[in-house]
């Protein structure tokens, strides 16, 4: 299990992280979000020990990260990993080995396999998901506890999102690795991730499980025979509204049953549920604490 | 074996093809000044050429900590090389120690074909000093490498560190030549004064002692000159200045092993966040800028067009230091107090 607790960072004067409390179960997939320069990016290099926080302690089943058996227990892939002009996939795997010597050459060859990747072949020829193709083989090869992966998607197409996203899932299956991914790709990380953090304003605003999280919400599309005045929804809990006419588009924050109910009862011509995505939610909860748009 | 071994052997391994490549550049450099320096026909004019070994170990004491250590002014290198599971202290250590490694075999290779080649082809040396010199070189060498080591990594990126190690090079000569105008020759008029803090300033920089061990050696090794090759043996007469002011070894060694501490506290305490940044360090520009500025105008002791391009050069050094025009109010107060020793220079002196 991963602890966050209380930790606070501030990088060239400004607090980017704030106080965040935050666990990682063992075996789940949470998916880290948030806008550009939320701290994504900062919490994942906190959770590495890429950083020390300023404040609070990360610990990785108890101890803290920044204990060297801690961290035997991580990978973590940032979002453009470094290596020198003349570096093969071959080098990487002998530089990783020093650390992690338990690492499998089998699943290694394995997955450059898979990916069809040339591991004699300098990385700087490579595109950034053949690159980042390589670093997952690395990772699953050496089978952390942990795994931490930042803006995992970015540049990737979507047959390399595709493999991608398998080879975490058999890193979950197989080793019972715990993921934490970030990325702006919320539609892809709803395909594979069972619980959340929302990063907003320095703080995790928001996390918990996924599925329960946007079914939280509802969404539904209504028509009236007439104009109609907004305030007739004043009385629900209304996340968003879009109206168009005698038109709407309306996002409540409830169980779906109650509130087509309530929706109901306003006389529409039609009522239509509509399927609510994680993309959408995390769009309402931003604009909710004026960050959005 | 531990992290600590592993990544020690795979550093070592990895600057193999380094390590062979300057160990036989230096070879060749060495053995061609030692054949040179033997080849005169009468043997009063034999010379060993080990001076070549001393300027051998000075480069590489210098470039191979930078480079030894340029991976940690990259933020990109650091998310990678931070979350192995290795502490910085060990970390710390084994680039410490890789670097070393590397030293002290480009040095050693060539230090003893040197030997060889000499107790070879000629037998008019007192070659059994060579031990000592070797041992005492590889001392001072030692404190070239922690020194660079030290204000390497005080620095945020690779040019600001090379900046760093530049200036601090020539720092305690500067400080001990300010002294030595502004007070010996101005305010102590004594002769004997003024020469012994000359040769006292010829130790200050970071190059000077293992320059002064190896005249002092070349004097006890090259014994063979007699007649008018002795008249004019600089060698014998600086050796006999230097020997008076031995302790300063001492004071080097000092200096070493403070900076050796000081790159390990400097190297695990750096945050990763700091590499690429502006480079704030108290051992950096902002130490450096006013220190230099002030001595220099000190030691010039003149009010003329050279003052004005001091204190412009002290601006450049602010606009090099923030990487822009846009200086900080300590920045301009400091400029402005460059006034003080040149008031002084004019009043007091």
């Amino acid at each position: 299990m991963i602890e966050i607790k209380g930790v606070s960072h501030s990088l060239g004067g400004r607090k980017i992280l704030n106080n965040i409390d935050l666990v990682l179960q063992e075996g789940s997939v949470m998916g880290l979000v948030g806008i550009n320069g939320a701290g994504k990016t900062t919490l994942l290099r906190l959770i590495s020990g890429v950083y020390r926080a300023d404040e609070g302690e990360i610990l990785i089943d108890g101890e803290s990260v920044m204990h060297e058996s801690a961290r035997e227990k991580l990978f973590f892939l940032p979002d453009d990993p470094y290596f020198t002009s003349h570096t093969t996939g071959k080098n990487l795997y002998e530089m990783y080995n020093v650390f992690y010597p338990g690492m499998d050459r089998e699943v290694f060859h394995r997955y450059m396999d898979v990916f069809k990747l040339d591991g004699s072949k300098p990385i700087r020829n490579f595109s950034k998901g053949m690159k980042r193709q390589l670093f997952i083989a690395l990772a699953l090869a050496i089978k952390p506890k942990y795994l931490l992966l930042d803006e995992a998607f970015d540049g990737l197409d979507p047959l390399a999102r595709l493999s991608f996203k398998n080879a975490i899932n058999e890193a979950v299956e197989e080793n019972g690795t715990s993921v934490i991914i970030s990325s702006h790709s919320l539609r892809e990380l709803e395909d594979f991730c069972d619980s959340y953090a929302l990063i907003d304003k320095s703080t995790v605003s928001s996390s918990g499980d996924l599925a329960q999280r946007v079914n939280s919400f509802c969404k539904f599309q209504l028509a009236f025979l007439e104009e109609f005045d907004e305030r007739i929804f004043d009385d629900l809990p209304v996340v968003a509204i879009e109206k168009s006419g005698r038109f709407v588009r309306i996002v409540l924050e409830g169980e779906s049953e109650k509130m087509q109910s309530a929706l109901e009862a306003l006389s529409p011509v039609i009522v239509e549920q509509m399927k609510m995505d994680f993309e959408e939610m995390f769009i309402h909860e931003v604009e909710e604490r004026g960050q959005g748009k | 074996m531990t992290a600590f071994g592993r990544y020690l052997l795979y550093r070592l391994k990895s600057s193999l093809w380094r390590t062979v490549f300057l160990t036989l550049l230096s070879l060749v450099f060495a053995l061609s000044v030692a054949d040179d320096c033997t080849s005169a026909q009468t043997v009063e004019y034999k010379t060993t050429g080990i001076y070549i070994l001393a300027l051998i170990l000075g480069v590489f004491a210098t470039l191979i900590p930078i480079l030894e250590l340029s991976g940690f002014k990259n933020r990109r290198n650091l998310d990678t090389l931070y979350f192995f599971p290795i502490s910085r202290g060990k970390l710390a250590l084994v680039h410490y120690l890789s670097g070393l490694a590397q030293i002290f075999v480009i040095y050693s290779v060539s230090f003893f074909s040197v030997w060889a080649f000499l107790a070879i082809n000629t037998s008019c040396f007192a070659l059994g000093y060579m031990v000592a010199y070797y041992a005492l070189s590889l001392i001072l060498g030692l404190v070239i490498y922690s020194v660079i080591a030290f204000i390497f990594t005080e620095a945020n990126t690779v040019i600001d560190g090379i900046i760093f190690c530049g200036l601090w090079a020539l720092v305690l000569f500067l400080l001990i030549w300010t002294v030595r105008v502004e007070f010996v020759r101005d305010l102590i008029i004594e002769t004997r004064y003024w020469e012994e803090t000359s040769d006292l300033a010829s130790w200050g920089t970071l190059y000077t002692p293992i320059n002064n061990l190896t005249v002092i050696f070349q004097d006890l090794i090259e014994v063979n000159r007699t007649g008018e090759a002795a008249i004019y043996d600089y060698t014998a007469i600086n050796a006999a200045r230097y020997m008076k002011q031995m302790y300063m070894f001492f004071i080097w060694g000092g200096i070493g092993i403070a900076a050796a501490i000081g790159y390990f506290i400097s190297f695990t305490k750096r945050e990763a966040q700091a590499a690429g940044e502006i480079s704030t360090s108290i051992f950096g520009y902002r130490l450096l800028i006013p220190l230099y500025g002030y001595m220099l105008l000190l030691v010039y002791n003149e009010i003329d067009i050279m003052t004005v391009v001091i204190v412009a050069l002290m601006l450049v050094g602010y606009i090099i230091y923030r990487r822009g025009i846009r200086l900080k109010r300590s920045d301009v107060i400091l400029t402005a107090c460059a006034i003080i020793p040149i008031l002084f220079n004019y009043f007091v002196r």
